[in-house]
């Protein structure tokens, strides 16, 4: 039988789950991703309560939860494309001229490992057309 | 094995492995497909503890709109030299460790409160009862007409805000558009260029 523990656990793992995401993570959209996790799981105790005191609360809550984070969402992509116009980086660590005043800057203990070069495809070295190519373009340049 | 249990033990999985999945996986995309499965896992979750409408709502509003908008978010800006995430184990250990404290901080609570709880056996009233509460109409509930109102108008904020936000503007200061265009004089001509 279910009974409310299970769906506090499934929750409880969603939320937990969504921390591990949220802290070992350093770009923006991937922190969001796990913070919507997080709200999943605070959604499903809220349910959970509700079926079980068999009140309308809970629902209620919920809708609401499923609003915000809808806002949020919206919201967050808008803050992300600006942010990514401006500096075109994504990483949390980049954005520091917004903390706090009198909080000291958090600087990498371990240097970020340097971004790779850019392999762009070099085109081959250009060597004569083959005899029908040519005869094909002729004629269709003719036409 | 009732019908229930085997729902709940499927749905369960999928939602945790997906929610692993999520955690775990390193490139942004996946993390964004993975983050799918597990809200449609929750969906499932939702109709199980008898609350329809949240369950449709959350396919519709997470899985139709947000997801298609985090997929946009993703592809718009997932061009730069760290397209693959990196975490060292020293973050892998911190957060593994609090967010385990947690877990089992959370487990034992829920087990100690259920010892002596009951589950209903009469099913919660349907949606008619949610829409009057929230509408005000007072039926012997509890009306929430207030925070309709409210969130109601957070929408349309944020709507607005997010336009106003997401708008292509011209550069204001040229300084530092100036450093990006040796490299990305494309883009940055099309920021610059489309507001007449």
């Amino acid at each position: 039988m279910i009974s409310l523990w299970h769906f506090l656990g499934v929750g409880a793992i969603l939320f937990g789950l969504g921390l591990v995401g949220f802290l070992t993570r350093r770009n923006l959209i991937t922190m969001f991703l796990s913070a919507e996790m997080m709200l999943q799981g605070v959604v499903i105790n809220l349910l959970a309560f509700g079926s079980h005191h068999g009140s309308l609360g809970g629902q209620a809550f919920g809708l609401f939860i499923v609003t915000v984070a809808a806002c949020e969402a919206g919201l967050a992509l808008a803050l992300f494309l600006m942010l990514y116009k401006r500096g075109r980086s994504l990483d949390s660590g980049d954005w520091q001229t917004v903390r706090e005043v009198g909080v000291p800057p958090a600087v990498d203990t371990v240097p970020l490992p340097a971004p790779p070069p850019d392999d762009h495809p070099t085109l081959p070295v250009p060597g004569r057309l083959p005899e029908q190519a040519e005869v094909r373009f002729q004629e269709v340049t003719r036409a | 094995m009732n019908l229930t249990v085997v729902l709940f033990a499927m749905l369960a999985a999928v939602t945790a492995a997906s929610a692993v999945g999520v955690a775990a996986s390193r490139s942004v995309v996946r993390a964004a497909v993975w983050l799918l499965f597990t809200l449609i896992g929750v969906a499932g979750v939702y109709f199980l503890l008898g609350a329809e409408f949240l369950g449709a709502a959350q396919l519709i509003v997470y899985v139709g709109g947000t997801m298609v908008l985090m997929v946009f978010g993703v592809m718009i800006t997932n061009q730069g030299p760290f397209a693959v995430l990196r975490t060292k184990p020293v973050e892998w250990a911190v957060g593994g460790v609090l967010a385990g404290g947690l877990f089992v901080l959370l487990a034992t609570a829920s087990l100690n409160f259920v010892s002596s709880g009951k589950t209903p056996d009469d099913p919660l009233p349907g949606i008619s009862p949610i829409g009057l509460s929230f509408l005000g109409v007072e039926d012997g509930g509890k009306s929430y007409l207030l925070p309709f109102e409210v969130v109601s108008v957070h929408l349309l904020v944020v709507l607005v805000a997010a336009a106003y936000l997401a708008r292509a503007k011209r550069r204001v200061n040229q300084v530092a558009s100036g450093k990006e265009q040796g490299t990305n004089k494309e883009d940055t001509r099309q920021e610059q260029g489309v507001t007449p």
